[in-house]
């Protein structure tokens, strides 16, 4: 058993003197006796904030209004829904105030009108010169710059992903924080397995100089991306950032898994105000039906439509209001059939809350 | 291919693959290479899904799959499970590039006088770039070549690792896969990767690299075992294969049957609209009668015909997003 040996890594807590449980990256360590939280090498974090979290059966009834806002006329989702797993994980998060200056270089094209003159001959065998206005490419340089200053958040874990976290970490906000209070959130339970567990704290394994050159890179891939969303080409775009106001918290990021007439799905809560940030929706069969229906009503409109519009573009004097009448059906119908049919061969529907 | 291994911690014998370079004896645990040096940065992603729960979660998000017979759950019978250690190499790089290339960059000439600030011709050139990228890569290299690829690519759980523990993988009956790949290949991959990440950041601002300099320096590497749980259930007559995450019950990918009430649905609804959608169409082009609903409505009938088909007919594999 000579691995065994070594299988546990201790930090001795600066605070308290207790023997704390660290995975073999955390750089950043909140006790889990008395809370404090220090660097790995003992030194004291600036800010530990929090946002306080709310309790397995807020959670709940956050989970349900969710349901409930996204019954459609499945009337028996909530009653029905059967929650198996509901965790609350306080995640680590680094956040700041980015201000970011970009300076950008590149060129876009536009069409210039340019007035053209062209020789026609007439039934008669005449020939007279006409003007008309033809469409000839220009090219604009474009020399322009990008300023924002944004708050920034990043998961403290490498390599990390949860269902629902992306969404979660954008309602991450310091005006809900608090000094970390870890007597105030350490009853607060979890459900899994059958059976109610403790929650679960996560510690930092990206380090705050680490955030900051993460955070620059994130920030300089969306200026860069935004300048070149309106140029045909970018040539150049140089990015300075200047982090400030970085602050530690522990944000709470709730999981939960339900049945619904013995099938799986899953939802994202955020922990704090216990409501949903992404779920997913069954859908019935009494919905499929309602949707095929839509679908082929969509396709007899269309029919209809492509018909009466065809019909009226033949004509010698075709009625304009017909003609853009059918059309229109024809279009209406395309979409409602590819709606319809779309929410037939569906698995499931996914819902932001 | 199979061949004998004696662990130099423990003396048992235990079988290894002949690609295999870093072996985990499975007596006692320790992992070691081949030539019996210790190794010890070899940690573990904790299991809290068991066998039974794995079994009944698979089933359960089955089950909601399109077309998936109702008497799933209760039908299907588990011929194999088998809980499975698969070994990942992670590496964190450090790396500094420097360089020298050429960007492009364009002279502009004849402004149009309509259109201030346009102009008609554009004359591109090379203008010289420099510049530098400082980047950590957390580089993740499978320790299996023949993984396979959704296995690979899902994610490592968030959780906290934890040093290896052999009687964790035990409680389990959790085969431990030795990896084929040692410490020193690993990093010579991550460093190769790291070197490439940095090639795409330069390429992002030069379209040619002159001249440049790269330090990439591997530090901590270690090997991580992460248990899935390899799973194969019979329904009917046939068999189907799933893979889940033994940490966190996610369905990596399943295979799944498709009820035949389901596929006789989707073929003849199918074919009933494509064939009307072709049927109007035929009448639209050959006999010149309807044109205006066989195109706009024969053709979406018939869109939607082959859609339905495709789906009554395709063997089906499903994967858990996350």
């Amino acid at each position: 058993m000579s691995s065994e040996a070594q299988a546990v890594d201790v930090f001795k807590c600066p605070v308290c003197s207790g023997n704390v449980k660290t995975g073999p990256d955390d750089v950043v360590i909140t006790c889990t006796y008395c809370g404090s939280t220090t660097t790995i090498e003992g030194k004291a974090i600036g800010d530990h904030l929090m946002e306080s979290g709310v309790d397995l059966d807020e959670r709940l009834d956050g989970f349900r209004k969710f349901l409930d806002k996204n019954k459609g006329m499945n009337k028996s989702l909530v009653q029905k829904a059967q929650v198996v797993e509901n965790k609350l994980l306080f995640v680590p998060v680094w956040t700041a105030k980015v201000k970011a200056d970009s300076w950008y270089k590149g060129y876009k094209t536009v069409q210039v009108p340019v007035q053209k003159t062209r020789t026609v001959r007439d039934s008669d065998g005449n020939t007279r010169t006409e003007t008309y206005t033809d469409y000839e490419t220009g090219y604009v340089p474009v020399q322009d710059e990008i300023h924002t200053d944004t708050n920034e958040r990043l998961l403290a874990r490498k390599g990390a992903r949860f269902y629902g976290l992306e969404e979660y970490l954008e309602k991450v906000d310091l005006k809900n924080t608090e000094a970390y209070n870890f007597e105030k959130i350490k009853d607060l339970r979890s459900f899994a397995h059958n059976e109610e567990t403790e929650l679960t704290l996560l510690n930092a394994e990206i380090g705050e100089e680490e955030f900051e050159k993460t955070v620059h890179g994130r920030v300089a891939d969306r200026h860069r991306s935004q300048a070149a969303g309106g140029l045909s080409e970018l040539f150049d775009c140089r990015t300075n950032t200047e982090v400030r106001g970085t602050t530690y918290l522990q944000a709470p990021f709730a999981l939960v898994r339900y049945k619904f007439e013995g099938d799986l799905y899953k939802a994202a809560l955020d922990g704090h105000t216990g409501k949903v940030v992404l779920g997913e929706i069954p859908i019935t069969k009494a919905q499929r039906a309602m949707w095929t229906f839509l679908g082929l009503l969509g396709i007899i409109l269309a029919l209809i439509g492509g018909q009466l519009g065809y019909t009226e573009m033949m004509l010698a004097e075709p009625s304009t209001a017909l003609l853009i009448g059918g059309m229109a059906a024809a279009v209406v119908g395309w979409i409602m059939a590819i709606a319809g049919f779309r929410v037939l061969i569906m698995t499931q529907r996914e819902k932001t809350g | 291919m199979i061949k004998m291994a004696r662990c130099p911690f423990c003396d048992a014998d235990f079988e290894a693959g002949r690609g295999d370079v870093l072996l985990v004896c499975p007596y006692c645990g320790t992992a070691h290479t081949t030539d019996g040096a210790k190794f010890t940065d070899h940690y573990m992603i904790r299991v809290h899904f068991d066998q039974g729960e794995a079994q009944t979660t698979l089933l359960d998000w089955v089950s909601k799959q399109l077309g998936a017979p109702e008497d799933l759950p209760a039908k299907a019978r588990f011929l194999k499970y088998q809980q499975y250690w698969y070994p990942f190499w992670i590496s964190r790089v450090d790396s500094h590039s420097t360089y020298r290339g050429l960007g492009r960059d364009a002279n502009f000439y004849d402004e149009w006088p309509q259109r201030r600030g346009a102009y008609k011709r554009i004359d591109y050139f090379w203008k010289p770039e420099s510049g530098q990228f400082t980047r950590r890569h957390e580089i993740n290299i499978p320790g299996m070549k023949d993984l396979d690829d959704d296995v690979k690519r899902h994610p490592i759980p968030t959780r906290a690792k934890e040093f290896f523990s052999h009687a964790h993988a035990e409680e389990f009956d959790g085969k431990v896969m030795h990896s084929n790949i040692g410490e020193d290949e690993a990093k010579g991959l991550a460093k190769q990767m790291a070197y490439d990440r940095q090639t795409n950041l330069i390429m992002s601002e030069v379209d040619k690299i002159e001249e440049r300099d790269d330090t990439n320096t591997v530090g901590e590497t270690f090997l991580v075992h992460v248990p899935v749980w390899e799973l194969e259930y019979k329904y009917g007559n046939s068999k189907y294969k799933a893979s889940v995450a033994a940490s966190t019950g996610y369905v990596i990918e399943s295979k799944y049957p498709r009820s035949m009430a389901f596929r006789a649905a989707g073929l003849g609804f199918g074919l009933l609209l494509l064939l009307g959608g072709v049927g109007l169409l035929a009448v639209a082009l050959v006999l010149e009668m309807f044109i205006g609903a066989g195109l706009a409505g024969g053709s979406l009938m018939a869109l939607l015909g082959l859609i339905l088909m495709y789906k009554g007919a395709s063997r089906k594999e499903a994967k858990e997003q996350i």
